[in-house]
């Protein structure tokens, strides 16, 4: 089934069970992978995504959202991902790496122009993607994917494919590099 | 200039290994003076992050995965919906959104599901007893997921408890009047355990069918899919243990357990201190029998009311008649023993129930009467002599 956004929206906001869970199967690997993208932890990753579905339910009647369904996801797991690390900053958390993230907060959360996720995150602009991946080299894409969608480091990449490091470097290089071609023109 | 565009490429490597959370300490500090340093990187950085950002979409997690995920938001949703009603009044009857939450994957015309929620003090212990029900009224059938993902279909006029503390912390109980078909999702740490009158019954990832009904004397199990162990007591309080393998199943005469009937018609008056006490009752003075191990040819006799079939095979029509009561929420009167005697065997899918009488009448000789709440069948004479010129005939 392939809805609309505002379809999605609408039925959730009349207390749709279906639409609703449909949202969920569409959206949370992303968002799951999103949040990680910040907390580093798979376990906080999937908690901020969950929350932010039952926020969603729980005030369907009453929230009013301006920019699409998918955008406004990613805008709250994002600020969750924000506050959360805010409020851990001061504890001593075993889940995420606090000290660690502390280090690199400030370029995690930098700054980004508020646009970018009605811009960035639609269907259309997820297909768009998508298709620039399915074009790179062979090789170029399934280090990619399993850099980007198995969460593998470099020296996993390599081993798990029996290349060198500094080849897994270049194609990363490589396949961001086609990625941002894509983005830029957007910008 | 060359020097330049590798020092390029080395900062891209760097962002891109920041971003895959592989930078130590030292890069990171370096790529934030990078960052500093002019607008322009500050820019390229940006436009590296959205491009990363932006690429997460595609990922798709195993269903399972997500399916799971589903099924624990599901259980979020209703744990807040009890915390946020709790707060209010002591017991609620929810039969709208939040029960349809639980009520997943197939959605069943008429199914409505009770949570009847408590907090109350309870016996000499003094402990909190944050018990969960979910209830089938007579004429409707309800879907409930566990928190543990396990699946139960119960069957019209069935109550499920659980004690959210303790669901789950060593083992997985649950406390069943009526009848349920459990998918008990796996879990080797966590045996799966349904008390049902005085069994005890214990699974780990398998399919099975429980009927335990107040009314009824036997409870009877049985097993379609992986092992389960039923432990009771016998007559001479002799404990025993049965280990059934598939397509076997187990009655047991566990006696009239009559406060459950009363539970059954308005569980929110029976307080759970008081259904504990006297359940407790129910055990010391029920003359348990030995239970029987049947060897089944087919087992959809037994689990098919889930599935909106009803599949009887030589049942006697007093026995049709407990199960359509349930079913369709109406007493059904006799006025004669005679009639209570004949045997039926057919397939039920979604008639009504006047469909089902028809057909009953088809291969018995009776008359029905339908009143408020309330079947009567009687034996007409006159088609019973034509029913059996038609036997002798053949």
């Amino acid at each position: 089934m392939n809805l609309r956004d505002d379809d999605m929206l609408k039925g959730i906001s009349r207390g749709d069970r279906k639409i609703y869970d449909l949202v969920f199967k569409s959206y949370y690997s992303g968002l799951c992978a999103f949040a990680n993208d910040y907390l580093r932890s798979l376990d906080a990753a999937r908690e901020i995504s969950q929350d932010v579905f039952l926020y969603l339910w729980e005030n369907r009647s009453k929230l009013r959202i301006k920019s699409s369904l998918k955008a406004y996801l990613y805008r709250s797991v994002h600020n969750r991902c924000l506050n959360y690390i805010r409020d851990n900053l001061t504890l001593s958390h075993k889940e995420i790496r606090v000290d660690q993230l502390k280090k690199q907060a400030d370029l995690l959360f930098i700054e980004i122009p508020e646009d970018v996720y009605d811009k960035f995150f639609s269907e259309q602009a997820e297909q768009e993607l998508e298709t620039a991946i399915e074009l790179l080299p062979e090789q170029c894409k399934i280090i990619f994917r399993l850099c980007r969608y198995e969460n593998l480091t470099y020296p996993e990449i390599a081993k798990r494919l029996n290349i060198s490091p500094s080849t897994v470097k270049t194609q990363m290089s490589r396949a961001m590099k086609k990625l941002r071609e894509k983005i830029k023109r957007y910008l | 200039m060359k020097t330049g565009k590798k020092s390029n490429a080395d900062q891209n490597d760097l962002i891109i290994r920041f971003l895959n959370g592989e930078a130590s300490d030292q890069e990171i500090t370096l790529l934030r003076e990078w960052i500093n340093q002019s607008a322009e990187n500050r820019e390229e950085f940006i436009q590296m992050k959205i491009s990363w950002m932006a690429s997460v979409q595609m990922q798709k997690c195993n269903p399972d995965d997500i399916q799971k995920a589903l099924l624990q938001l599901n259980h979020k949703i209703r744990e807040r919906g009890k915390i946020a009603t709790e707060r209010r009044i002591h017991r609620l009857r929810y039969i709208s959104k939040i029960a349809a939450a639980i009520i997943l994957f197939i959605s069943i015309g008429s199914a409505g599901t009770y949570f009847l929620l408590k907090n109350k003090i309870t016996d000499s212990t003094v402990r909190s007893d944050n018990t969960i029900h979910v209830y089938a009224p007579k004429g409707s059938k309800a879907i409930t997921i566990l928190p543990d993902g396990t699946k139960v279909w119960l069957n019209a006029g069935t109550d499920i408890m659980y004690n959210t503390s303790l669901f789950g912390k060593n083992e997985r109980q649950v406390t069943l009047i009526g009848e349920g078909f459990f998918k008990v999702a796996t879990n080797p740490d966590k045996p799966f355990i349904v008390n049902a009158k005085n069994l005890k019954i214990r699974a780990l990832g398998t399919e099975f069918n429980v009927k335990a009904y107040p009314e009824e004397d036997n409870v009877e199990t049985t097993l379609i899919k992986g092992i389960i162990k039923v432990d009771g007591k016998d007559r001479n309080k002799k404990p025993f243990s049965i280990t059934l393998k598939p397509n076997q199943q187990i009655k047991f005469h566990a006696g009239k357990a009559t406060i459950n009937s009363v539970v059954l018609t308005d569980p929110g008056k029976v307080g759970i201190e008081k259904l504990r006490e006297i359940k407790l009752e129910n055990l010391i003075t029920d003359l348990a029998m030995s239970p029987v191990i049947n060897n089944l040819e087919r087992t959809d006799l037994y689990t098919s009311w889930k599935d909106e079939n009803w599949i009887f095979k030589g049942e006697k029509i007093s026995e049709l008649a407990v199960l359509l009561e349930r079913r369709f929420n109406v007493k059904i009167l006799f006025n004669s023993e005679e009639l209570k005697e004949y045997r039926f065997t057919g397939t039920f899918h979604n008639e009504t129930l006047e469909q089902v009488l028809q057909v009953l009448k088809l291969t018995a000789p009776l008359q029905y009467e339908i009143g408020k709440g309330t079947v009567t069948l009687k034996l007409d004479s006159k088609l019973k002599m034509k029913y059996n010129k038609y036997i002798d005939s053949e």
